[in-house]
């Protein structure tokens, strides 16, 4: 050991400039201690920083469906007026039992800036909540249905084996449909759209497109339980305004399932 | 005086509102979002909602934005004032909570709120109050035009300017009394656009609108050219005299016909199309790229995770609206040689500054790209639909009611209207609907035969199985007759025999021509389609402005009810003969913020797309 140490030294000694010969013991540590620093900075490049496991839960769903009220009540507890969302809120959000914190999305509505914004998330998904107007959900199924579809064939969502949670918000209002109503018709336009959308299959390769499944089992209706073994997803009912003048909100079932599987 | 008056941010959480009355103008303010904001009419910066106006300014750098709401009857002049002056103070007061995003903080805005107000209010009343200055001549505008003309030089003409502006308010107060005094529409957001480009074209559109007359002669002239002819011949109307003899020969629906017709009889068809139209529409592939897959976004993430260490260090520049003019200039120059409309170009450059006026970025950004990605981003949003377009959901819905889902093509001369009609009808074939074209384009030499011979081809193509109607059938009554009456009698036929599709082709028409224009609302108004598509070529450049302005108009002016029919989809023919000058799809949709349901890229049957919006902008911005 000594030797080789011996022999480091002359070698690095032989290769520097005369006046800064007699240092070669701190140069070599100085090159070690660099070389081990740019070894963990690509480390935490090639790792991402946060662990493998996703950094964000997406609050996604049409416009006015009240995803922006319901960020305000889990981060700061609030109730607060809203407008139409043009950009997103983003905060840090730490669930009740396990300490690792994640960070909440509020991506907006409107069919415009909605798919740009999912696209800076969807990458890195720790959960997504789909928030749906109970009260307005017969004429807007059709909406909510090709969100919903195309999140399914999301391949960020089915390969890094996201949960779903389907919140039937605006449970306040007396004409909300509750959350097994939702479920069924949900199912039903589903299996029409698959309709439409599976004919695509059949067409000529589309250079390049990805030619994705149709959900569910070809031949009987769909049903959420048909979906693939890791994609998990669950209904629940909630409302962000509460009842009444100065309600309190009802999200205990929503803050559970986020506990759960965070 | 004011009804409403909120901050709220771009994420949409009302900091602070004041209320001035009873109702909430919740509605009001998400509707100036959606039509102004997410559709990059930022320009502008005033809308109407009904009998509301709306005002509002944008913090970039802490990302609210402050609207006002007050009735349109009262012209508030000094209401810009007092958003600049709410803006400074509320920024000073709550800037670092808002920056922190600590939304949760009660925002007691209102004692400053008031004080401001009544200062604005009183400046403004002081400033009416007193004495208006004589203008000596130099200042005025007639030694501008002396000036100009090379007269006498005009000493300030900045100084001229300068009172205008004073007396520019005053001017504009004018113009707003008499767009109030057209009967309002019910429909906001056509209102709403009309009104918006109509003021702005008004100063440079007053002229055309008179030449327009001879502009659109000349434009029929070049379209359907006549040798030889001088004086154009009267269009014959529906009930006018015919004689019989003129009504035999004028007849060419006749079935014997066709003898001399299409030699591609059953032997030559060229069936390799059959089967490649079948499912979904493929997208536009003008350059296949590859798909922009996640990782150049993980990239840009981790870059940043990186960048914004040295961010910190650097400190951040403010972008102004002097810094940012050069490279506006440049992108509007760019959008205009690739055929974007010029005043589309210039509004979505104004709609950029607004959004970037004091935005705080890094030392590093340089301007150029700055301005170049955030014109990408709104190009997206406009091209993006605001709602799905589906056809194929459309028309199982419709048939699940028992009705046929009602398609109507209309647009100016020679944009390829029927061509495309045939187009679609063919894809709705390899789907397995079964189609009824209406001809309803009386007016055109050959048109029926045309149709006629489309039709053929198609049955061909698709064979009717045994015992079963074909697929495709053509409803015609010959020329001279009323199209609204034979596109009714389309609808009736269609509902009676169960058929899925009805393709309305109409006439070709200048958008200036009064009759014609009353006669397609007409059609339109008393057979409610489900579909209004525009046919509009990709080879138009500033006319589309002026072609799809007065076909809204039309059919908002030429409507009984309160919600008017207007266009829903445009159908963007004449793609493969632009390569990159592509413009025409952005002015298209943003002056009606309808979609663009289809795209014709040739002239077979298979030339039928969807938009890609990614390739269509790349390609624009190149």
């Amino acid at each position: 050991m000594a030797e080789m140490w011996e022999q480091l030294r002359s070698s690095v000694r032989d290769i520097l400039p005369p006046d800064v010969a007699e240092y070669e013991a701190e140069v070599i540590a100085a090159t070690v201690v660099t070389s081990l620093l740019a070894f963990l900075v690509m480390l935490w490049l090639v790792c991402g920083g946060k662990g493998s496991r996703g950094r964000y839960i997406c609050l996604l769903g049409l416009s006015n469906s009240g995803k922006t009220l319901l960020f305000m009540r889990l981060v700061y507890g609030q109730f607060r007026e809203t407008q139409v969302s043009i950009k997103e809120n983003k905060a840090n959000f730490t669930p009740k039992n396990k300490g690792k914190a994640v960070e909440l999305v509020d991506v907006p509505g409107d069919e415009r800036v909605r798919q740009t914004v999912f696209n800076k998330y969807k990458h890195s998904l720790r959960a997504v909540v789909v928030v749906i107007d109970s009260d307005n959900f017969p004429s807007e199924v059709r909406g909510v249905t090709e969100l919903v579809y195309d999140l399914f064939q999301e391949p960020a969502v089915v390969k890094g084996k996201v949960p779903v949670l389907m919140t039937c918000n605006k449970q306040d209002l007396s004409l909300a449909k509750n959350k097994m109503a939702v479920r069924k018709l949900l199912e039903e336009e589903i299996s029409e759209l698959r309709v439409s959308r599976s004919a695509k299959l059949t067409s000529l390769g589309s250079k390049g497109q990805s030619q994705a499944k149709p959900l569910g089992k070809s031949g009987k209706p769909f049903e959420f339980s048909d979906l693939p073994k890791g994609v998990k997803i669950e209904f629940v009912s909630c409302s962000a305004r509460g009842r009444g003048q100065d309600g309190e909100a009802e999200l205990d079932e929503i803050t559970s399932w986020l506990d759960q599987h965070c | 005086m004011l009804d409403w008056f909120s901050i709220f941010t771009k994420g949409g959480i009302v900091l602070w509102y004041f209320q001035g009355q009873a109702l909430s103008h919740t509605p009001a303010v998400n509707s100036l979002i959606r039509s102004v904001i997410l559709q990059e009419r930022g320009g502008a910066n005033s809308y109407n909602h009904g009998n509301l106006t709306l005002q509002f300014k944008m913090d970039n750098e802490l990302e609210i934005i402050y609207v006002v709401v007050y009735q349109n009857i009262l012209k508030l002049a000094y209401v810009d004032k007092l958003l600049d002056q709410v803006n400074l103070v509320f920024r000073d007061r709550y800037k670092n909570e808002v920056a922190g995003k600590a939304y949760g903080h009660h925002f007691d805005f209102t004692q400053e709120f008031e004080r401001l107000l009544s200062e604005v209010e009183n400046e403004h009343r002081l400033l009416s109050i007193k004495p208006k200055k004589m203008k000596i001549f130099g200042r005025s505008k007639k030694a501008d035009k002396v000036a100009s003309t090379g007269g006498k030089s005009s000493k300030g003409t900045e100084a001229g300017k300068a009172t205008t502006t004073n007396n520019g308010t005053a001017e504009a107060e004018e113009e707003e009394e008499e767009d109030v005094a057209k009967p309002e529409t019910v429909k906001p957001s056509g209102s709403g656009i009309s009104r918006l480009l109509k003021r702005g074209l008004v100063a440079r559109g007053a002229s055309r609108g008179r030449g327009g007359a001879d502009k659109g002669k000349k434009n029929a002239a070049k379209s359907s050219p006549k040798p030889g002819k001088k004086v154009k011949e009267q269009r014959r109307w529906e009930g006018g005299a015919v004689s019989s003899s003129e009504a035999q020969a004028l007849n060419y629906s006749s079935p014997s016909s066709e003898a001399s017709g299409a030699s591609a009889t059953n032997g030559d068809i060229d069936r390799s199309m059959v089967g490649m139209m079948k499912g979904e529409l493929q997208e536009l592939d003008s350059n296949p790229s590859p798909p922009t897959s996640p990782t150049p976004s993980k990239n840009k993430t981790k870059s940043g995770g990186m960048f914004s260490f040295f961010k910190n260090l650097t400190g951040g520049k403010t972008i102004t609206r002097q810094a940012m003019d050069p490279a506006l200039d440049k992108m509007k120059e760019h959008l205009i040689t690739k055929n974007v409309a010029v005043e589309i170009a210039e509004k979505l450059c104004g709609s950029v500054a607004t959004k970037l006026d004091g935005k705080v970025v890094g030392s590093f950004t340089g301007i150029q790209s700055l301005v170049k990605s955030s014109m990408e981003d709104s190009l997206v949003q406009i091209l993006s639909p605001k709602r799905r377009v589906d056809i194929l959901r459309d028309v199982m819905a419709a048939r699940d009611k028992g009705q046929p889902y009602v398609i109507t093509f209309c647009g100016v001369n020679g944009v390829g209207k029927s061509t495309n009609l045939a187009k679609v009808c063919f894809w709705l074939m390899e789907n397995g609907l079964r189609v009824l074209i209406a001809g309803c384009d009386t007016f055109r030499a050959g048109a029926v035969e045309q149709l006629r011979t489309h039709t053929k081809h198609l049955n061909s193509l698709h064979p009717p199985q045994e015992g079963h109607p074909p697929m495709v059938t053509l409803y015609e009554r010959g020329y001279d007759k009323d199209a609204a009456n034979i596109a009714m009698e389309a609808i009736q036929y269609a509902r009676q025999q169960s058929f899925d599709v009805v393709l309305v082709d109409t006439a070709g028409r200048m958008q200036n021509n009064e009759p014609l224009m009353r006669a397609l609302a007409k059609l339109i108004r008393v057979n409610s389609p489900d579909l209004v598509l525009f046919v509009g070529e990709a080879l138009v450049g500033n006319e589309a402005v002026d072609q799809l302005l007065h076909f809204n108009q039309a059919l908002v002016d030429h409507s009984e009810e309160g919600c008017p029919r207007t266009i829903d989809g445009i159908l963007l023919t004449k793609f493969d003969t632009v390569d990159d000058k592509v413009g025409a799809a952005i002015s298209m949709t943003y002056i009606t913020g309808q979609p663009i349901v289809f795209v014709g890229t040739g002239q077979t049957y298979t030339d039928l797309r969807t938009l890609n919006v990614h390739a269509v902008i790349s390609v624009l911005l190149k």
